[in-house]
């Protein structure tokens, strides 16, 4: 008795740790899962901008449904409540005041940020910047300039705006930034929190749903919130698979169970058909947890497919031992151990691949295969006295086997087809994706929304990048000044449209050392501009402002980071210029627009020039496809080594390689089929999808194992057996064909209709070779 | 009713009567019906902070409804592009455009322009008050705004022209400042 007990023990005992575990579990949903977690020093950078650089923070809004009056008022409203949260960094809505600021600051510390005081500060140079101020003033900038004149009549102010490249206005009505013939208002804002924390930016985009409701309900019901950005998207990417690995699953598990109770008649054996199941799902989120730090959320929901698997273990215990417990143990426990054992190799090869996501599905498949099968094997016995009501089961069991004969002969049809399905692969329709954006769960609807938005607010986000390292933070500034002036001949010839670098608004000490040292004292000043003037239409009188102003740069302070507080250019200067570790980091983008796109080759030139720079120039898109790329064929050597090794396995303990051959080629021909279809349909292959095939050898070596393993005649239960499980498994995985989630979709497409195909390869190749071999695998 | 108690009205009907003959709204129907074409200008500027006024020399083109240009020859060339609501300016080398309901301060000046060119009554009335003198042969038209918004940079506009032609356009600024700009059509 106690020996019957034991195995009952210590599996409560494994539950009730497995249960702390899974409790005590660091859950994340963030992209993190498909980063690499020993990147190059190119993809540390980009990971650096996907998680925590402004990209990452960035969330645009757009206001319709009313009279731009409307639009301005609620724009105000939102955006002073945003301010006031302390959630955001930085809330701009074109609102004049809140640009006030900015301009104060240039317009202050003009000497020290213009590219043009040095050779504007000798005679000729005040000469000819004054003349030119004064033709300015005939030109429609005229009305802005001649305000400032007397104080900046060198023009340095428009210097300054030319080098930043602050040209590009959005258009405002009302006092707020509007477009779309000011059918909608626009907010930009920067979270607090960075990518990483997705909580906290969940947060913040809750906060800007409700105070837009309270607005909608004080101002106009017919206003509509538009909102794209990088933290709305994972808010929104982690609320669907919250919300869609709920449905579905429960779904799946729903279909599950009509099923079993119509086969087993029985409430007490679906309960205990359900012990596997879960015992398998709490083991493999503990594995996670001991193996990782975090656990994905995207695990979790892969989780609740092996459901599909974990599942035929039950139904294939109460279904063939219901006889006898022995006769089980004997004829059927060992090939499904060899079964498991299977899978459990197809998924070590994932183990080795470099991105968290893949490697964490691994260690929870082992682990709840593993704890599924040995539930199967020691508790159900223990627990349950197989007294079946099998009349549904013998009766699916002669049906099929009467068809059989039948399905022998459509398998030719069968074989046509999976030779027709070798077409697409050969006429390359069937596609890998190459792009990263497959996986993402944002749909093509927001994605467009995003792209409308940002062209909008001009912020395009940041492609073709250098990043510039050095010692300190002003060494990098000099960095960046350097590469800075290599640029420039480019955006002369306009060959770029533009180079956003921080030295441009945070000059090194050096630079602004010389700039100011470029300013004369005045007696020397005074006599340059009375030189200067002579023969140009302005008095000396109407220019004493300039005279004071330019004197009292020799007494005002450098700038640096600080001084750029409570302007909107700190959120700017803080995510062009970082410390990383022990380096600063100085990042330029350079501006791409369809009519100058970037030309890598030329920048690359460029930099080359310089070696002595630490300067180094990064496409991000492409970057990130090729970390996709690499990720992509990772993943396939995975799978394919996850495949021999299954042969493998299989070629050992049948010490026969045809019958291993005869086993696998089954899943082999489903597989083609299934890429085949999928490939026709549109579907571009992803890497969660050679997951999916990977998964159809796993769970359809059983099938093939089983059905190959049958003595002589085809005994009904253990085709009904069969069935029963193939289809648990269809409707597990299946029901993710039609999620939202790319991710859960891929797995669901392919293994679906794979497990179906291969248990119809796998009977109809069987019914034809009745002499099968007969000994029972040992 | 008494009819003596209208016979004050009389005099009143009399005077008004022969005003009425040749009034703004048949200016401005004139002016609509302007084909367009090209003209040369001068333009002189008084500015506070200069000495001495600038003086600027070139052509203008008018397609009607929405399209003038500005091209200024003398002293530097600079090209002023107005179609529709974009405001497109090239200056030695470089261009810019910018839509120019971004620019309030512009928008006053522009629609005195595109309203009195275009014969637009109501968008002339919507930001200033009206006063046209003399005869279809030498008019003036006068515009004082009454947007706050523009009176914060014009203090007063005057046109003046004779048949559907404009001859000289006329800012005082509210800083003072002056612009006149003479025009000359070419055919």
């Amino acid at each position: 008795m106690m020996a019957k007990r034991l195995p009952v023990l210590i599996w409560l005992c494994a539950i009730a740790l497995a249960v702390i575990a899974v409790i005590r579990a660091n859950y994340v949903a963030d992209m993190s899962a498909f980063l690499p977690a020993n990147p190059t020093n190119n993809q540390s950078i980009l990971i650096e901008q996907l998680t925590h650089g402004s990209l990452s923070r960035t969330i645009l809004i757009g206001i319709e449904g009313a009279p731009s009056e409307t639009l301005a008022k609620a724009s105000k409203e939102l955006s002073s409540a945003m301010q006031a949260s302390q959630r955001f960094s930085m809330v701009q809505n074109g609102d004049p005041e809140s640009t006030r600021k900015d301009q104060a600051f240039i317009f202050n510390n003009r000497y020290l940020l213009s590219p043009t005081t040095i050779e504007h500060f000798t005679e000729q140079g005040l000469h000819k910047a004054i003349s030119d101020s004064i033709d300015l003033l005939g030109s429609p900038l005229g009305l802005m300039i001649k305000k400032i004149f007397p104080k900046d009549p060198t023009g340095e102010v428009l210097s300054i705006i030319n080098n930043l490249g602050f040209t590009n206005q959005i258009e405002n009505a009302h006092g707020v930034w509007v477009a779309n013939n000011a059918q909608r208002a626009l907010v930009l804002a920067l979270t607090n929190a960075t990518g990483t924390d997705t909580d906290q930016q969940e947060a913040a985009v809750h906060f800007i749903r409700a105070e837009f409701e309270r607005i909608q309900k004080s101002i106009d019901a017919n206003l509509t919130l538009k909102m794209t950005g990088s933290p709305v998207f994972s808010v929104n990417a982690r609320e669907t698979i919250h919300s869609q690995v709920l449905v579905f699953s429960t779904l799946g598990l729903t279909a599950i169970s009509f099923l079993f109770l119509w086969v087993f008649r029985s409430f007490k054996t679906f309960a205990l058909g359900a012990l596997p199941i879960l015992t398998g799902i709490l083991c493999g989120i503990t594995a996670v947890s001991l193996c990782f730090d975090t656990v994905h959320a995207i695990t979790i929901g892969f989780g609740s497919t092996l459901i599909g698997e974990a599942v035929d273990y039950s139904i294939y215990y109460f279904a063939q031992a219901q006889k006898q417990n022995s006769e089980w143990k004997e004829r059927f426990w060992p090939t499904i151990r060899l079964g498991t054992f299977t899978s459990i190799v197809g998924f070590l090869a994932l183990l080795t691949t470099d991105f968290p996501g893949l490697a964490q599905l691994s260690v929870f498949t082992i682990a709840g295969l593993s704890a599924a099968v040995l539930v199967t094997r020691y508790v159900l016995p223990a627990l349950h006295n197989p007294k079946l009501n099998d009349y549904t089961l013998k009766a699916i069991g002669k049906a099929v086997i009467r068809l059989l004969p039948a399905l022998s002969k459509l398998r030719y049809l069968g074989y046509v087809f999976a030779l027709l399905m070798i077409i697409p692969f050969l006429s390359g329709t069937v596609k890998w994706s190459n792009q990263v954006s497959d996986l993402s769960p944002v749909s093509k609807a927001d994605k467009a929304l995003d792209i409308e938005l940002r062209s909008d607010l001009g912020a395009g986000g940041a492609r073709h990048i250098i990043v510039m390292k050095a010692t300190s933070e002003d060494a990098a500034l000099e960095v960046s000044e350097q590469v800075a002036s290599l640029i420039a001949p480019l955006q002369e010839q306009n060959l770029i449209a533009g180079f956003d670098a921080p030295s441009k608004l945070l000059p090194s000490l050096a630079t602004q050392t010389l700039r100011k040292r470029a300013v004369p004292e005045l007696p020397l000043l005074d006599k340059r501009l009375e030189n200067a003037i002579k023969d140009l239409p302005v008095k000396r009188k109407t220019l004493e402002p300039f005279v004071t102003d330019s004197e009292s740069i020799h007494d005002a302070p450098f700038i640096n980071q600080e001084s750029f507080s409570g302007t909107s250019l700190n959120e700017v200067i803080k995510s062009l210029l970082y410390r990383v570790g022990d380096k600063w980091v100085a990042i330029g983008i350079i501006k791409d627009t369809p009519e100058t796109p970037v030309n890598p080759q030329s920048i690359k030139a460029l930099l080359e020039q310089a070696p002595q720079l630490d300067a180094q120039y990064i496409d991000l898109l492409n970057e990130s496809n090729q970390m996709y790329e690499q990720y992509v064929s990772g993943t396939l050597n995975s799978c394919l080594f996850g495949v021999v090794g299954i042969f493998i396995v299989l070629s050992a303990v049948r010490r026969s390689i045809p019958d291993a051959i005869r086993i696998m080629a089954p899943l082999v021909i489903s597989s083609v089929v299934v890429a085949g279809i999928l490939g026709l349909s549109g579907v571009n292959l992803t890497l969660l999808h050679a997951v999916g095939f990977l998964l159809i050898f796993a769970i359809g070596s059983n099938y093939a194992l089983l059905v190959q393993n049958h003595q002589g005649e085809m005994d009904p239960i253990t085709v009904a057996s069969l069935i029963v499980a193939c289809f648990a498994t269809m409707f597990g995985f299946g029901v993710l064909a039609f999620t939202e989630v790319p991710v859960l979709k891929a797995i669901g497409q392919t293994v679906g209709p794979g497990a179906l195909l291969s248990l119809f390869f796998a009977l109809s190749m069987a019914a034809n070779k009745p002499g099968i071999k007969l000994d029972p695998i040992r | 009713m008494k009819p003596l108690k209208y016979l004050g009205l009389l005099p009143l009907a009399l005077i008004s009567f022969p005003a009425s003959a040749w009034d703004v709204s048949d200016l401005m129907k004139t002016l609509a019906a302007n084909p367009g074409g090209k003209a040369t200008f001068i333009e002189k500027r008084q500015l506070a902070v200069l000495d001495k006024p600038l003086v600027m020399t070139g052509d203008l083109v008018y397609a009607p409804p929405a399209y003038l240009e500005k091209r200024v020859l003398t002293p530097k060339p600079e090209i002023l592009i107005l179609d529709g609501d974009r405001l497109r300016y090239e200056a030695a080398g470089k261009k810019a455009t910018i839509n120019i309901n971004t620019q309030p301060e512009l928008v006053g000046f522009i629609d005195s322009i595109r309203g009195t060119l275009t014969g637009n009554l109501r968008k002339l009335e919507d930001n200033y008050a009206l006063t046209l003198n003399g005869a279809p042969k030498r008019w003036t038209l006068i515009l004082l705004p009454n947007d706050q918004q523009i009176a914060k940079y014009v203090l007063k506009i005057t046109i003046s022209g004779h048949d559907d032609k404009v001859t000289t356009i006329e800012y005082l600024q509210a800083d003072g400042d002056k612009s006149v700009m003479t025009i000359q059509p070419t055919h």
